[in-house]
């Protein structure tokens, strides 16, 4: 009897580990890959869009409620990769991306005109739509030849293709441009503020940045568990930065299927993401 | 028919249990298994993290890659220093951890779980002509004493070509 017992509680305890064991290599392995998968989508989505930045980045911060800009300064963490200073951290970063164009202006200006009015057909659809918060960008006019849109007076639809946006200058466009002239082509380019932001462990896209719609997000990824990953970069020695290069150091731990003592489950992606745009179609980096 | 004799045989054998040779067997087989299951799981991952550090050594030699393509560089100035012709080589480059996330208020309770690997990661530029640099960024690192290799190539032209 007493042999019988030894040898049942033996095999026992040997199952127990064994299970015990199985399951805490497997749920590592669900962990690691689960976080390895979340940080290579979001940093292939985020490579893409971010080197596709017309603008400089703006480090923004939102508490639950506010969506807010911070300033960049300098701390004394340096980053391995380029050796540059690190700034303070945000859980946010806003830039501009391209919406649309080139878009052909169909209606003649003069040097006070605040309507302008474009073709937005590409191919018998319309791709773009303006609204309010978007820059338009003349790449021809001398100066700065760019402007935000505060109202829409026509909107382009596919059946009529011609819109009207207002532009934001007290003075008008400050040119007289002729579009009737056989020959006479005026084009402009028109782009829209977007961001990424990092809360309650997601990793979101806003697709439009802008006042009101600033709260309207997909998804790019869950368990992201680096609640601050965005900073700017500063060279040595400088006070100023140039706002072109963003680092990333984006986190991922699997929350949901794995506990913690399963510590290598971890994915911690450190890199610096540069805009490829340089110099920048979008001068101003006033918030929309 | 000689019903007791049969019925004594098979209360023998029920007394008798497994012998020696089935136990030990069967042990083996029990011990056999265990041990090819938790090595293969464990092998499964070495796998996964190997995976891992793969796709992060990738986005140290996409990082070079995206400094050498976006450095202004213009035929009237003199050639930034990372497009200079020439070798650069950068040593303990932190592969799969961030120290800085553990800084007060953006520690994430993750971090620095992962035992650390370094990279070193070298960057060739050559010239091919006097407006353009062709560059090769490889980035070597050692995990459970087996060394990996990524390799990125690029080509760089000035921007006023």
């Amino acid at each position: 009897m007493v042999v019988a017992l030894a040898i049942f509680s033996t095999v026992s305890l040997g199952l127990f580990a064994f299970t015990s064991t199985s399951l805490r290599l497997v749920a590592r392995n669900l962990a690691t890959n689960h976080s390895h998968q979340w940080i290579r989508l979001s940093d292939q989505q985020l490579l893409h869009d971010l080197h596709n930045s017309a603008s400089a980045f703006v480090l923004v911060n939102y508490d639950g409620t506010n969506y807010s800009d911070v300033t960049p300064t300098a701390t004394t963490d340096v980053d391995a990769g380029t050796q540059q200073y690190i700034s303070n951290r945000a859980n946010g970063v806003r830039f501009r991306m391209l919406g649309g164009g080139p878009y052909q202006l169909t209606a003649n200006t003069t040097t006070t005109s605040v309507n302008l009015t474009f073709n937005f057909s590409v191919g018998g659809n319309v791709p773009y739509v303006p609204e309010v918060g978007d820059k338009v960008v003349f790449p021809l006019l001398s100066g700065n030849g760019e402007f935000d849109i505060s109202a829409i007076v026509t909107m382009p639809t596919k059946a009529s293709p011609t819109g009207v946006v207002t532009i934001s200058a007290a003075n008008g466009i400050g040119f007289t441009i002729n579009t009737t002239t056989a020959g006479n082509v005026t084009t402009a380019y028109f782009y829209r503020e977007v961001a990424y932001t990092v809360y309650g462990n997601l990793l979101r896209y806003h697709p439009n940045y802008t006042s009101t719609n600033k709260g309207t997000y997909t998804m790019v990824q869950s368990d992201i568990t680096s609640p601050e990953p965005f900073a700017l970069l500063f060279p040595s020695g400088s006070p100023t930065t140039t706002g072109l290069n963003l680092r990333l150091s984006l986190e991922s731990y699997d929350t949901n299927y794995s506990a913690r003592t399963y510590q290598n489950g971890t994915t911690t992606l450190q890199t610096v993401i540069p805009m490829r745009v340089v110099p920048t179609q979008v001068i101003s980096t006033n918030a929309s | 028919m000689d019903f007791r004799a049969s019925k004594s045989s098979r209360s023998r054998r029920r007394l008798l249990g497994f012998t020696v040779p089935e136990v030990v067997i069967a042990g083996a087989i029990l011990a056999l298994f265990v041990a090819t299951s938790v090595a293969a799981m464990t092998q499964i991952n070495r796998w996964a993290a190997s995976a891992r550090l793969r796709t992060l050594a990738l986005a140290l030699a996409q990082q070079k890659v995206d400094q050498i393509l976006t450095t202004p560089w213009s035929t009237l100035g003199t050639v930034p220093t990372i497009l200079t012709v020439g070798t650069t080589t950068e040593t303990s480059l932190p592969l799969n951890n961030d120290a800085f996330n553990s800084e007060a208020g953006l520690s994430s309770a993750f971090t620095n779980l992962d035992l650390q690997i370094n990279a070193t990661r070298t960057t060739v530029v050559r010239s091919i002509s006097t407006r353009q640099v062709g560059a090769t960024v490889t980035v070597t690192y050692t995990y459970r004493n087996r060394a990996a290799t990524i390799v990125m190539n690029t080509l760089r032209a000035t921007d006023d070509f």
